[in-house]
């Protein structure tokens, strides 16, 4: 079985890394890190910054091209399923090809204006490397949530619609809708409230995992027992990190599953 | 003219030398040893306490001595009561390690209390463990220089601080380390001193505390993960210079606090990763010019009842926020500085930004209302409202502007 | 051979497919007809296991094909329209559905058969016509040599010689006793090589058996005066 995922996966890279999409997206990232670098003249402002693009676009792109991606490759993936192989082979094959072409992708875009740099990053390995993490399972999250939507949607139209506004909610309207929570019940403890709403959405919890790197300072700052001791203990890193990766294996799980139902 | 200096200290230096004597203390001497040979002695005479580890307290110096520690000379006390008390004018400690003055509720027990004296020199000791190591009361003119000082602070109540000064003039206090005491340097009611190149780090309170004490100058030292900061109060004429304030992290933690300070100076300082960098409230007439704040949680907390303070010509780079205030009035001068969120375009090519900077967010308002907000710092969501509000202010303090914003870092700091 | 045994699909409330009971012979060609929307695609992908029956069992060979994947190794499929991942050459699509088959075939022997596809080898699947996308289909599903070949309107996308080549390939096949079934809107076109006939319509079976019988019972000669009899 491990030998067939590694096939599927192996000629998806094949096909996708020569993909025109995925080499703007390349190309496009690049840019964005190394004008990061060359104009803000500060290494810590650039990673910061790349951690704004990283948590806005990663997200966005890998939910639209791995729709597109679901839908322009179901006859094949037909022809894939008359073969003697599970649904499942060729479902984590379909899957770790895409994870692995936009991982790449984006750990190169990344990395590239960093080499050029070596020195400029003393001090902050740490939150490039954190950097890297994030950005890649926010791909992973995002493809296998597109997955999930294209799996129960026919409809390549719908699909698109349906999985932009999921990124639409969970990137921008959710964290309105937490801002408003945290002015009406202002009265109210809701520092635990709080930190499950941001467990329970990857992209805050990634850039969550960010803050307590980059933003420790101000967040130290706070006077509430809860968000201090979540703040500054290793507990609270280790959690966000295993919860980044369940963000990952929850959506890859259930459109598994969906996609082992389906009728093509 | 410099000549003739040099050699008439050279000749009162032999006359001095001919008319005193010099006293060798021993461990294996009895244990009044040290405190006979001090009552014994005349004045000026020089004691040399020589290795070995003393269970001494209460020494008392009352005329102008030096004492002297050879090898590893440690006096004890035990944890019990103080152990050097200098009444007397030029009197030197130099190079003893004196360990454990008790801890008190009622007296404030040191390692070194000078009282009421002048010219005396405490150099070059090791201070471990006491409940105050270095107290200068009422004195004047006297040097603090190159000793390391070792608290064992656990609570605020039952520590004292490192070197303590109270109403002194003239004091020098240079070359020290001091950590895990309550407070590193603790000034109160000091005039016309100088602190210069220390390194104060891990105290349980305040690395300085400075009350009451004008025209005083620091410089050069560092400031480093102490719980509260630096704190600076209640003063006018307070030059401060050069210094680092680093890693002062916790909620009511600043690297500098300053309250109810006028005509005063900040310059040159680097602040990093602290809580809030500078905090300023009721404070009147400070410049703060070619500072380095880098990568604080708040670059500036300025209340709105300061008036007239300058803050030119600083570095505000990759803070979580840069300037936060708690009102919409704003009656201080922010020009030319640097700020790394700065987005703006230099069409005449000047140097400085044709766009002014707006260095309170909208976001860091919200976070002053409701600090709960704070997790949300760096969402989408929140950018989106902060470029709105910065394009169109409505909320943020319309005076509070950097009229003239550098465009790249200003290189000429320290 | 292929029996299916009181086959239900539904999607929702529509019935696609209802009590459908059949068999497919060895050795044989049998032709799928029925109008568009009949049920025909679902009924294939139902023998492919693409779509899960309702109730009902097909059984492949004896084994049933919601037990486990395997019967699908002596099936080869051609679908109606190939696509195929756009940026890889002709040659990874072979090697790929090669590595699938767990290498049990015979490279060489797809490359040019039915078709000759040599020249195409080193080409970008973008860059192919429909047509020769359609060939390279046919190619994969017969590079294995396998015992049933199911074919979904083969040669809607290709030219008339390729198209003729095809079905001399398809004759040829019978011969060597292979199970055949295609399904075919133009039945003057499968007319002189079917040998049954299943024809189903709206979901339900009307006919099933033998060409020939088909006739005598309809009492027509050809197979298109046939269905249209059995339509009325």
């Amino acid at each position: 079985m491990f030998k067939l995922i590694n096939k599927i996966t192996f000629y998806g890279i094949k096909d996708l890394l020569r993909s025109r999409w995925i080499i703007v997206y390349f190309i496009v990232l690049c840019m964005i890190t190394e004008g990061m670098f060359r104009f803000s003249g500060h290494s810590l402002k650039a990673l910061s910054g790349m951690v704004s693009v990283t948590i806005f676009l990663v997200p966005l792109i890998s939910i639209i091209f791995a729709t597109i991606y679901y839908y322009n490759s179901r006859n094949f993936i037909e022809l894939m399923l008359t073969q003697p192989i599970s649904r499942k082979s060729v479902y984590i094959g379909l899957v770790s090809g895409l994870s692995f072409s936009l991982s790449l992708c984006f750990i190169f875009a990344i990395s590239i204006p960093v080499l050029w740099r070596f020195s400029m990053l003393s001090g902050y390995w740490n939150i490039l490397f954190l950097l890297i993490f994030i950005g890649v399972m926010l791909t992973l999250t995002f493809i296998c949530l597109a997955f999930w939507v294209s799996i129960s949607n026919e409809d390549k139209g719908r699909g698109l619609g349906i999985s932009l506004l999921l990124w639409l909610t969970m990137a921008v309207v959710y964290d309105g809708l937490v801002l408003m929570v945290v002015i009406l019940f202002q009265d109210y403890p809701l520092e635990k409230p709080m930190i499950v709403l941001m467990f329970s959405n990857p992209i805050d919890l990634a850039r969550v995992l960010i803050l307590l790197k980059i933003d420790v300072s101000a967040l130290l700052g706070y006077t509430g027992a809860v968000f201090k001791s979540f703040f500054s203990s290793n507990f609270a890193q280790i959690t966000s990190l295993l919860s980044l990766v369940a963000w990952v294996l929850f959506p890859f799980y259930f459109s598994m599953k969906k996609f082992k139902k389906i009728d093509f | 003219m410099r000549i003739l200096r040099y050699v008439l200290f050279f000749i009162l230096f032999i006359f001095l030398q001919s008319h005193s004597a010099t006293y060798e203390i021993k461990s294996t001497h009895s244990k009044s040893d040290l405190k006979s040979s001090i009552i014994n002695s005349k004045p000026h005479d020089t004691i040399i306490v020589h290795e070995g580890i003393y269970h001494e307290t209460n020494i008392e110096v009352m005329h102008p001595l030096t004492i002297r520690g050879q090898g590893k000379a440690v006096i004890d006390g035990q944890g019990k009561d103080q152990i050097f008390k200098i009444t007397s004018d030029s009197v030197t400690i130099e190079n003893l390690t004196i360990n454990g003055s008790g801890v008190s509720y009622i007296k404030d027990n040191a390692a070194i209390l000078v009282e009421e004296s002048k010219f005396c020199t405490v150099q070059n000791n090791i201070l471990n463990d006491n409940f105050f190591a270095i107290y200068l009361s009422k004195s004047s003119n006297c040097i603090v220089k190159g000793n390391e000082i070792t608290g064992n602070a656990i609570s605020e109540s039952s520590s004292g601080n490192g070197i303590h000064a109270w109403y002194c003039k003239n004091i020098e206090i240079y070359d020290n380390k001091v950590s895990n005491h309550r407070d590193g340097i603790y000034f109160e009611f000091v005039k016309n001193s100088q602190i210069k190149n220390n390194l104060s780090s891990g105290n349980l309170r305040y690395g300085l505390h400075f009350m009451f004490s004008d025209s005083c100058t620091y410089k050069m030292n560092t400031f480093k993960n102490n719980g509260a900061g630096v704190a600076v109060m209640y003063s006018k004429y307070v030059d401060m210079i050069e210094n680092r304030f680093i890693l002062n992290q916790g909620s009511s933690s600043y690297g500098l606090l300053l309250k109810e300070i006028s005509d005063s100076k900040i310059i040159n300082n680097s602040f990093k990763n602290n809580t809030v960098a500078i905090y300023i409230e009721a404070s009147n007439r400070i410049q703060v010019d070619g500072n380095d704040i880098v990568e604080n949680g708040w670059a500036m907390k300025v209340m709105s009842n300061s008036l007239d303070n300058f803050i030119t010509r600083n570095n505000f780079i990759s803070n979580s926020f840069q300037i936060s205030t708690n009102g919409r009035n704003n009656n201080s001068t922010f020009s030319e500085n640097y700020w790394s969120d700065y987005s703006g375009y230099d069409l005449d090519r000047d140097g400085y930004g044709d766009v002014p900077f707006r260095p309170v967010s909208l976001f860091a308002i919200e976070v002053e209302k409701r600090p709960q907000s704070i997790i949300l710092l760096h969402s989408i969501f929140v950018n989106i409202i902060s470029t709105v509000e910065k394009i169109i202010p409505t909320i943020t303090p319309e005076t509070l502007i950097d009229d003239k914003p550098a465009m790249d870092i200003i290189y000429d700091n320290n | 051979m292929i029996t299916i045994d009181k086959l239900q699909k539904s999607y929702g409330k529509l019935q696609v497919l209802d009590n459908v009971n059949t068999s497919i012979r060895t050795g044989k060609v049998t032709v799928l007809i029925g109008p568009n929307g009949s049920g025909k695609s679902t009924l294939i992908k139902c023998i492919l296991g693409l779509v899960k029956p309702s109730s009902g069992d097909i059984k492949v060979n004896d084994v049933s094909v919601s037990s486990n994947y395997n019967y699908r190794k002596d099936i080869g499929y051609v679908p109606q329209y190939g696509h195929f991942p756009e940026n890889l050459l002709v040659k990874d699509v072979f090697n790929l559905v090669l590595n699938l088959r767990n290498g049990t075939g015979h490279p060489s022997y797809g490359i040019d058969k039915p078709f000759d596809l040599t020249t195409e080898l080193k080409k970008k699947i973008y860059s192919l016509s429909g047509g020769t996308r359609q060939k390279l289909s046919a190619n994969l599903a017969f590079m294995f040599n396998p015992q049933i070949y199911i074919c979904d309107e083969p040669t809607a996308g290709l030219d008339p010689i390729a198209a003729r080549t095809f079905k001399q390939y398809i004759q040829q096949m019978r011969e060597e006793d292979k199970t055949i079934l295609l399904s075919s809107h133009v039945l003057s076109e499968v007319e002189h090589f079917a040998d049954d006939i299943i024809f189903i319509c709206e979901g339900r079976l009307k006919y099933n058996g033998p060409l020939t019988e088909l006739k005598i019972q309809t009492n027509e000669s050809t197979l298109e005066d046939s269905i249209a009899k059995l339509m009325e």
